[in-house]
């Protein structure tokens, strides 16, 4: 031994960085395999594919920067943006889109800011809005349930041509406008009749998107479980989103989406427990965290019912990563023994 | 069950307590030596009673509390006091202290204890001086003196006491393992502790991870108005604040006491060192120690006395230095690491742990922070510790103080959780280390350029003051010649011209005051840009200066009249005229003078945007404000220094000759100055192509480095033509004033220039030579940094050596700087003091402190280089610690102590400086007494 100086504390819970990310990419299994179950081969070939693009991209960058890569990769961040990238985008997109989206996660949004801890935006959700404005119908394009396809999902090997042939056949035989999209669509018709145009296909859709919720929910609640991230921005971002649906539906039910619609379908839950939690573009104290999630719901509500795209979460989310500074300087808690918050960031002595 | 609140944050480490408490409390061995440092707890260091061979007994006082907040220090065995010298204490910087070492006889032989016996009916005074003396401080932590602690009831109105037998660190168990053992002397000793402040509750908090100690105290609580109170287990409970926090559901308000909130709190183990102060007289002269981590086989509470040295303890404890990773003093949350086994028992040594590598692992490489927060779920003084991180790293010092830094606890939670294993503490550390180094210095020069000031004013009006007596005289003198040879008006006009001299003389001491109440104004307005708490002198001062002022003023408003009234009409109209051009001119070099300052400060901004262009449109901009005020002084100084006409009135006939030296010295004096500025002018050249240099320098760019050492060489070519025509009109005085004392002066002067002028050029290599060296270790780190991010080993090796090379050389150009600037202060030092003694006609007190000024001026700046060196130094240091390469690290550290050393010579010499100052300055000194004080 050595009479070395080290500086306390001396001991360290066993919980590394590495091993967040790891349990936050273990928890979006129970979803991924929902989405696998209901539309088929596409989410997981889209996960793998943007993993595989991401960590080379990372590993490119970072040498570019002259930095050892290893430690980097290691962290599972790069990793882990990939996944949720992944399983934001239609099943069965080209593998381009996925390449193109893996590019400006990991390389525009992440590392030309500094790499991790420093990039103010999700990366996931600035590439994820990047693709639905520049590639729209690409974008939109979402595979039917199995059950709509009495019970056969697209074939692996079906799935395999369709993205990296970019086989348009197979593409069209199977996707559809999601729920969201099509109630957005549905012109003059009564939300009633909305549903009932296409019963069959309305609730095996809905279904559908609900069981791959409920996957998502799953996992996000075993990550806070783990105490891996608080409750506060989930609960936040749901409430408000129950709120002013339930409020708008409750007045006109007829021309608005009810709350289970917008809860379980869509990427509501995705985005509630995996990608508003990310704690690098969200806002730090408690508080903070409230008004910040209550942001998220607010906001993807309004783009959804009166905004031009059908899901909004990316939107939402990135919108409210740009506020998370400033809702941190007047959500500072106030620290013990202080009379008061301090709020703002203005030098008051 | 009493009601207990919760406090925010707090995590729960593994608690690793029962390997310490299988076995009971022993004595340790009596220590063929012991080491007993003089100051063991926060406050004044104790004044050593002993000396040097003297024979000692056990608890026997060897060195006595100094000051209000101190303690006494008892010899801890029988024996020779064999030395009273630094020695390396337990302190986590590693530092040294003065010690006292004794060398035991082996024999144990005790004072005679004096027990106050019947302590129930003993008064209060009684009772805190028997604390006092046994040298009683707080064992849990800092070491606060306990008897000006339970003092505290004077100014406050307590109603809680508390103990705290929290004992939240894991693997501790001294407090655990006491209670166990003398839990009546726990109570007896809070019972003491109740009498003392008199609460009307006295709670012992306790986590219930103590189920014995918990039994143990309720038994002998019983019947007492004691209440112990069981608290979960959650670090830091035993913090003093999280304590309170969680028995009494208040908070100690920021940067207050709990004594605020009417509360007092003392730890178990002092509790009991107060039982036996008061039941047995016996002074603190052991306590009771926790060894224990894997790497000791024997693991176990030992009665150690004070000053046992640790390696004695080491054997005691079976310690495997193989095994171990490190040796830390207190538990792992806030202990720190010793950097030798030679260090002694302190009175707050509660634990010595020794873990191996499986229990505590190296620590792992920091990682971003990903703002996780899991930090500030932690933190119990609910602060941000990923702000203020940020802003540590940063440097942003002033926004980590607006983030409440001050608050944090240290306890190491917000670390311990941290993902990406930031060491968050650490950086605390250093920011509160920066800021405290800053508002120490900040304070000083304040308090250093208020005396200095204060000082100059009143030598100033010292000096104008004795030379209007002068001339008075002199022109009381004069008067019987002139008044012989004068006509019939002279009869008239004597007494006109005693009214004369009169009004000179308030003239002259109306500009002195003038001068003085600038200089006043000057210090209370930078005192109050400063934030300076103390206003009071300066701002006094100001208005003592001010009443002056008025009070001449006043006088010179009757004396005017009188004397114009008496001169003939036309003089009085010249004079008018006369009196109209000298305030113009004053306006008009006002304003200049205005006009340069504007431009400075726009220079100076520009510097600031690194515009080149914008600079050297400022740059002369500011040349030619200066050349204005030049003409504008100018002007101003030939209409002062012309003949007064009322002086022309009463001398024409007198003596012709007289004004024609008289004008020709004004003119000589003219071209001086001229030839003074010209030499300032140019010596500012010199500074700016130096400053130009070192940037280019450092930039790196090897072709403007060139083209910068040249201009710098061009602007010496032309400082020293300047200041070879300085000293020539410097040694052709005016005919009209040689004398041989004022030749004897000019010739040592111009000696001294000379030799002056040698030094300068010296020093300004030396400086450049600094400044390179400097650019050459920037660099060399920056390599560094680049080789290691890449990772190559051999590159970084080279870089490390390069970096080491260029450091030496670094401080070899420091050093010789150094020794240049102390020559030249010497040199310069001389001369002004030969003048003093040899030319009494000259102001000696002016010159002697422009030359003091100028040490201290340079002074100052050897202090702030050895500064910077030394915050390079720690910070190098820390660098290697991060990196963990025990080498570097030594290294580094032999680096700091260097550079503490040399800061430490400079502060002195500074401190004499300023003190010889203050020696002199018989105005201020109650003034200082009472900063020093403060
Ligand atoms: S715990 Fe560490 S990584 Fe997380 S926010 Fe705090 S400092 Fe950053
Ligand atoms: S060390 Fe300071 S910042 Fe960290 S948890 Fe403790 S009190 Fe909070």
């Amino acid at each position: 031994m050595a009479f070395i100086r080290v500086s306390s504390p001396h001991l360290h819970r066993p919980l590394s960085t590495h091993q967040v990310m790891r349990y936050v990419i273990l928890a979006t299994l129970p979803g991924l395999a929902a989405l696998t179950w209901i539309f088929g081969w596409g989410s997981l070939i889209n996960v793998i594919l943007a993993s595989a693009f991401g960590l080379v991209f990372e590993a490119l960058v970072l040498m570019a920067r002259k930095r050892n890569p290893v430690p980097a990769l290691k962290d599972n961040s790069a990793l882990l943006t990939c996944v949720l990238l992944g399983l934001a985008l239609p099943p069965l997109a080209p593998f381009w889109l996925v390449l193109t989206g893996s590019f400006v996660a990991i390389v525009i949004a992440k590392q030309l800011y500094g790499g991790l801890g420093n990039n103010p935006f999700n990366p996931a959700m600035v590439a994820y809005a990047l693709l639905l404005i520049s590639f729209p119908v690409e974008m939109t394009q979402w595979v039917m349930p199995a059950e709509m396809l009495n019970g056969n999902t697209v074939s692996l090997s079906a799935s395999l041509q369709a993205v990296f042939t970019g086989h348009q056949q197979v593409a069209d035989a199977f996707t559809m406008a999601t729920p969201l999209d099509g109630f957005k669509h549905k012109g003059e018709l009564m939300a009633d009749e909305y549903w009932r145009l296409d019963a069959f296909a309305a609730e095996k859709v809905w279904g559908g998107w609900a069981f791959a919720s409920v996957g998502f929910m799953v996992g996000g609640l075993f990550l806070l479980w783990k105490k891996i991230f608080t409750w506060h921005i989930p609960v936040a971002m749901l409430g408000s989103l129950t709120l002013l649906s339930a409020m708008f539906y409750g007045s006109d039910p007829s021309n608005y989406a009810s709350p289970m619609v917008h809860l379980f379908s869509g990427a509501t839950m995705l985005g509630a427990f995996f990608i508003a939690t990310d704690p690098v573009t969200a806002a730090t104290s408690n508080k903070g965290k409230l008004w910040f999630g209550a942001g998220i719901g607010v906001l993807i509500y309004v783009i959804r019912t009166w905004g031009n795209y059908p899901d909004a979460v990316a939107f939402s989310v990135l919108l409210m990563n740009f506020a998370a500074p400033f809702i941190d300087y007047y959500t500072q808690p106030r620290s013990f023994g202080h009379k008061k918050a301090r709020k703002g960031i203005k030098h008051d002595a | 069950m009493r009601k207990t609140w919760d406090f925010h944050g707090g995590i729960h480490p593994e608690e690793n307590k029962h390997q310490s408490t299988q076995f009971p409390i022993v004595d340790a061995p009596l220590p063929n030596k012991v080491i007993l440092p003089l100051q063991q707890h926060i406050g004044a260091p104790a004044e050593p009673v002993v000396l040097v061979g003297e024979k000692v007994k056990t608890g026997q006082l060897i060195a006595k509390a100094d000051g209000f907040i101190s303690a006494n220090i008892h010899a801890s065995i029988s024996g020779t006091v064999v030395a009273i010298e630094d020695h390396a204490i337990p302190h986590a910087s590693g530092m040294t202290d003065e010690c006292i070492i004794i060398e035991s006889d082996g024999q144990d032989e005790w004072v005679e204890l004096e027990p106050l016996a019947d302590w129930e009916s003993a008064s209060v005074d009684q009772l805190l001086n028997k604390i006092a003396s046994a040298g009683i401080v707080g064992m849990g932590g800092a070491g606060f003196p306990t008897a000006v602690k339970a003092r505290t009831r004077e100014r406050h109105s307590i109603d809680t006491l508390v103990i705290n037998a929290a004992e939240c660190e894991p693997y501790i168990t001294s407090d655990d393992m006491a209670m166990r053992t003398y839990p009546e002397q726990v109570i007896t000793g809070a019972k003491i502790l109740c009498q003392l402040v008199d609460p009307s509750s006295c709670l012992i908090g306790i986590e219930d991870n103590k189920p014995e100690a918990i039994k143990a105290l309720q038994d002998a609580a019983k019947g007492t108005h004691i209440e112990v109170v069981v608290i979960p287990t959650k670090y830091p409970s035993g913090g003093e604040k999280q304590l309170i926090q969680i028995l009494t559901g208040r908070e100690v308000p920021s940067g207050g006491l709990p004594a605020d909130i009417g509360v007092v709190c003392q730890n178990v183990g002092t509790t009991i060192a107060i039982y036996k102060a008061i039941t047995q007289g016996e002074p603190l002269i052991s306590r009771v120690t926790t060894l224990t981590g894997n790497a000791f086989n024997r693991r176990q509470n030992f009665t150690v006395r004070l000053g046992t040295p640790i390696n004695e303890l080491l054997e005691l404890g079976d310690f495997d230095q193989k095994a171990a990773s490190r040796l830390l003093m207190g538990g792992p949350m806030m202990g720190f690491s010793l950097q030798g086994d030679e260090l002694p028992v302190v009175k707050t040594t509660n634990c010595l742990l020794a873990p191996t590598h499986d229990e505590f692992p190296d620590p792992e490489l920091e990682n971003p922070c990903i703002r996780c927060g899991m930090c500030e779920q932690a933190c119990p003084a609910e602060l941000l510790p990923q702000q203020l991180h940020w802003f540590a790293k940063a440097q942003e010092f002033e926004k980590a103080q607006l983030f409440n830094l001050f608050d944090c606890i240290e306890c190491g939670a917000c670390a311990f959780v941290c993902p990406s294993h930031i060491p968050l503490v650490q950086y605390y550390r250093y920011a509160k280390a920066e800021i405290r180094r800053e508002d120490e210095e900040a304070k000083k020069a304040e308090r250093a350029k208020i005396r200095f000031e204060q000082r100059q004013a009143r030598l100033e009006r010292e000096e104008a003051e004795k030379a209007a007596k002068r001339k008075a005289r002199m022109a009381a003198s004069a008067k019987p010649k002139t008044a012989p040879a004068a006509t019939a008006a002279s009869a008239t006009s004597s007494a006109p011209a005693l009214d004369e001299a009169e009004q000179k003389k308030l003239k002259i001491q109306r500009a002195a005051a003038a001068v003085a109440l600038k200089k006043a104004d000057k210090a209370l307005a930078e005192g109050k840009e400063a934030n300076a708490d103390n206003l009071a002198e300066p701002e006094q001062a100001q208005q003592q200066a001010q009443q002056k002022l008025n009070d001449i003023d006043s006088k010179l408003g009757t004396a005017k009249p009188s004397a114009s009234s008496a001169a003939a009409p036309a003089n009085s109209q010249v004079s008018e005229e006369r009196e109209k051009a000298l305030k113009q001119a004053k306006i008009a070099a006002a304003a200049s003078k205005a006009a340069i300052k504007k431009a400075e400060k726009a220079l100076a901004t520009a510097q600031e945007a690194g515009d080149e262009a914008e600079i050297k449109a400022k740059e002369a901009d500011l040349a030619t404000a200066k050349a204005n005020a030049d003409k504008a002084a100018d002007k101003l100084k030939a209409l002062q220094s012309a003949p007064a006409p009322s002086a022309t009135a009463t001398a024409p006939t007198t003596d012709n000759s007289a004004a024609l030296a008289e004008q020709q010295k004004a003119e000589h004096e003219k071209a001086l100055k001229q030839a003074k500025i010209a030499a300032a002018a140019s010596k500012a050249a010199i500074k700016k192509a130096e400053k130009a240099l070192v940037t280019a320098q450092e930039a790196g760019d090897e072709a403007d480095i060139k083209a910068k050492e040249e201009a710098v060489a061009t602007a010496k070519a032309n400082a020293e033509k300047a200041a070879d025509k300085l000293k020539a009109l410097q040694d052709t005085p005016p005919s009209a004033a040689p004398s041989a004392a004022a030749g004897n002066a000019a010739a040592l002067a111009q000696q001294t220039e000379q030799q002056k002028a040698e030094q300068e050029k010296a020093l300004k290599q030396a400086k450049i030579a600094a400044a390179a060296s400097k650019a050459a270790i920037k660099k060399a780190e920056k390599a560094l940094t680049a080789a290691q991010e890449s990772g190559d080993a051999s590159e970084i090796q080279n870089c490390e050596q390069a970096l080491t090379t260029a450091k030496g050389k670094a401080e070899a150009a420091a050093n010789k700087l150094a020794d240049l600037q102390q020559q030249a202060n010497a040199t310069e030092a001389k001369p002004a003091a030969d003048t003093n003694a040899k030319t009494s006609s000259s102001a000696p007190s002016e010159e002697d402190t422009a030359a003091k000024g100028k040490a201290l001026k340079q002074a100052k700046i050897i202090l702030a280089a050895t500064r910077t060196a030394l915050k390079k130094a720690e910070k190098a240091l820390a660098e290697a610690e991060q990196s963990g390469d025990a080498d570097a690290i030594s290294e580094q550290q032999q680096t700091l102590a260097r550079c503490q050393k040399k800061f430490a010579d400079a502060e002195q010499k500074m401190a004499e400086l300023t003190g010889d100052e203050q020696g002199n300055n018989t105005v201020s000194k109650g003034n200082e007494a009472d900063t020093a004080s403060v």
